[in-house]
């Protein structure tokens, strides 16, 4: 694991794409995730948006993301096919070899697996041309896939070469997921691992009964109450012969009301705090897939 | 279980029967033209009313299309292969139902109805239905006047296959992409030809027409590699006749190192910055 194989996400920080973007250059960072609307919204347009990108000195690990595709039928089907078509467009636009898939919350969606492994194998073949990897990823609230086992499972049965998982550490922790799962995990269906901590907080006012659920701030690496699980979920990717690749992704609320510069020297400190304790742990570079 | 198994895959979902034409995009089609015809080719028919010939070498179609549309205007490259199906609606339907994008309906030759579907770097794969009696140059082309419109083959030279290249460690969801929307099935080393035998060898439904998907070599990352169709292979069942009748014709072959001609096949030199041409030993397929 060194630096340069890790991500940031932007998501995590306020402000336009060129503030983002240079907060995280120089903070040392080399890649990004980006999410498709930080393209789309930026004031002087898509095409400036990604010329600005491409003229920078990042690479795009990936783009967020399609939500709410699979297990959908009929003219909703084919809007998220659609909608799926533009992903995939921008994300060769911009450069970033994977788009990155959650697991479907909606309603409509069908819980028939067959349906769901047919409508991942279909969204992978539509992402060969394209030279782009699917990241699925599992969604807490999902009927399809909740958590990492389920994902995994669609992804297998979709069983396709470019199709493969995304694990989000901040919804394992918050779940209170255990890292059992991962070591069933098949390295080379593992394309992507997001590293947040989070925080356990109790939302509810001081006349409310005892006993409410808590809720978390998502929260970098070393920051939160799960550090050592982050540390043993990396030493047990290592064992597993993961080489996909790591963003960190701490969004929260109070990050989106600092300054960018202020969140990325977060991620940067954070960075280094994995490095420092995970300094023997050789992760294998990251298989570098050509981008589009 | 796996999607595999969900939906098992038919032999020729498509009813693949071969190939009827593979086309160039060139912004020097009288160069191209030139090396085409040391290859054996004829020009036979013009395009009604755009810049696009049609050559001819017994079975194989072969359409120059010089209407570029790319970024650079000046290259030369393979633009689409149309594969003989049993149903080209059909087709369309099934392919589009797994994944594939429909290619977009540019002002070019060979897109007058014939649906297609994106390939491999912003190629085109064309299914056509209507070869039997009936040739679906008929409608778009004009004889060229005093050529004969079925020039015969080199050397009994054919349509053997296409070589691809693919970005780093992707050769496999290739593999995915053939097998899933045109029922290519992929062959063991034991089963590799030609004087190039390696990367990943596919064979299409009808047993009659191969894709090669290299990866760029390893150690290589600083070579601009770009997806793509890179190399048409001509099958012939005498590889060194066929070179020398070649050679004879002012074609340049690769005598070099472990590449020169031989009973497996032979490779030639690079015609206009990018373009090649394989011979393979390979016996055409009965019609």
């Amino acid at each position: 694991m060194d630096f340069d194989s890790v991500a940031l996400d932007t998501s995590a920080m306020a402000g336009p794409l060129e503030v983002r973007l240079q907060a995280a250059i120089s903070n040392g960072f080399r890649q990004v995730v980006f999410s498709a609307a930080d393209l789309v919204n930026h004031p002087g347009g898509v095409d400036d948006a990604v010329a600005l990108v491409r003229r920078s000195p990042v690479r795009v690990q990936a783009l967020r993301q399609l939500q709410d595709f699979e297990g959908l039928s009929g003219p909703l089907h084919q809007y998220k096919v659609n909608v799926a078509k533009g992903l995939l467009n921008l994300c060769r636009a911009v450069g970033a070899p994977m788009l990155l898939v959650t697991a479907s919350t909606v309603a409509e969606a069908a819980e028939d697996d067959e349906r769901v492994a047919c409508d991942l194998a279909k969204l992978a073949t539509l992402a060969v041309p394209k030279g782009i990897d699917i990241a699925y990823q599992a969604q807490p609230g999902s009927r399809v896939a909740a958590d990492v086992v389920s994902a995994e499972a669609c992804v297998n049965a979709a069983d396709r070469a470019n199709l493969g998982l995304a694990i989000d550490t901040g919804h394992l922790f918050a779940g209170d997921g255990g890292l059992d799962a991962f070591d069933r995990c098949y390295a080379d269906r593992l394309f992507m691992v997001g590293l947040s901590d989070t925080i356990a907080l109790r939302t509810g006012d001081a006349a409310s009964s005892v006993g409410d659920a808590p809720d978390y701030v998502r929260v970098f690496p070393g920051d939160g109450s799960r550090a050592e699980d982050l540390l043993e979920l990396i030493r047990r990717l290592r064992v597993i012969g993961f080489h996909g690749g790591f963003c960190l992704n701490a969004v929260n609320a109070d990050y989106a009301q600092l300054p960018a510069t202020f969140v990325a020297e977060q991620a940067r400190d954070s960075l280094h705090w994995l490095l420092e304790r995970l300094r023997h742990v050789d992760l294998p570079r990251r298989r570098m897939r050509a981008s589009a | 279980m796996t999607a595999r198994d969900l939906v098992p895959e038919p032999l020729n979902p498509l009813g693949i029967d071969g190939v009827e034409f593979i086309e160039f995009v060139t912004g020097k089609p009288q160069a191209l033209g030139g090396v085409l015809q040391r290859l054996g080719f004829a020009p036979i028919a013009r395009h009604r009313s755009r810049e696009v010939v049609l050559y001819r070498q017994g079975a194989m179609n072969l359409i120059v299309n010089a209407e570029p549309d790319g970024a650079d205007p000046s290259a030369t490259f393979v633009s689409a292969v149309a594969f003989r199906v049993r149903d080209a609606a059909q087709a369309m339907r099934h392919t589009l139902d797994a994944g594939a994008w429909e290619v977009p309906r540019r002002a070019s030759a060979m897109e007058l109805n014939i649906p297609g579907i994106l390939g491999s770097g912003e190629s085109a794969i064309y299914f056509v239905d209507r070869y039997k009696d009936f040739s679906i140059y008929d409608v778009d082309f004009v004889p060229l006047p005093g050529t004969d419109p079925n020039p015969p083959a080199l050397a009994g030279m054919h349509y053997f296959g296409l070589v691809q290249a693919v970005g780093a460690f992707r050769s496999s969801e290739w593999v995915d992409f053939y097998r899933q929307l045109l029922g290519f099935r992929q062959l063991t080393e034991a089963d590799f030809v030609g004087i190039l035998p390696k990367g990943t060898l596919l064979q299409s439904p009808c047993g009659r027409f191969y894709l090669q998907l290299v990866e760029p070599p390893e150690g290589a990352e600083d070579i601009h590699w770009d997806d793509g169709l890179v190399r048409i292979g001509f099958g012939t069942p005498d590889v060194l006749e066929a070179t020398r009748l070649l050679q004879e014709r002012g074609v340049v072959f690769i005598d070099e190192g472990a590449l020169h001609p031989g009973e497996k096949g032979a490779l030639t030199q690079v015609y206009l910055g990018s373009v090649t041409f394989e011979l393979v030993a390979s016996r055409p397929a009965r019609a």
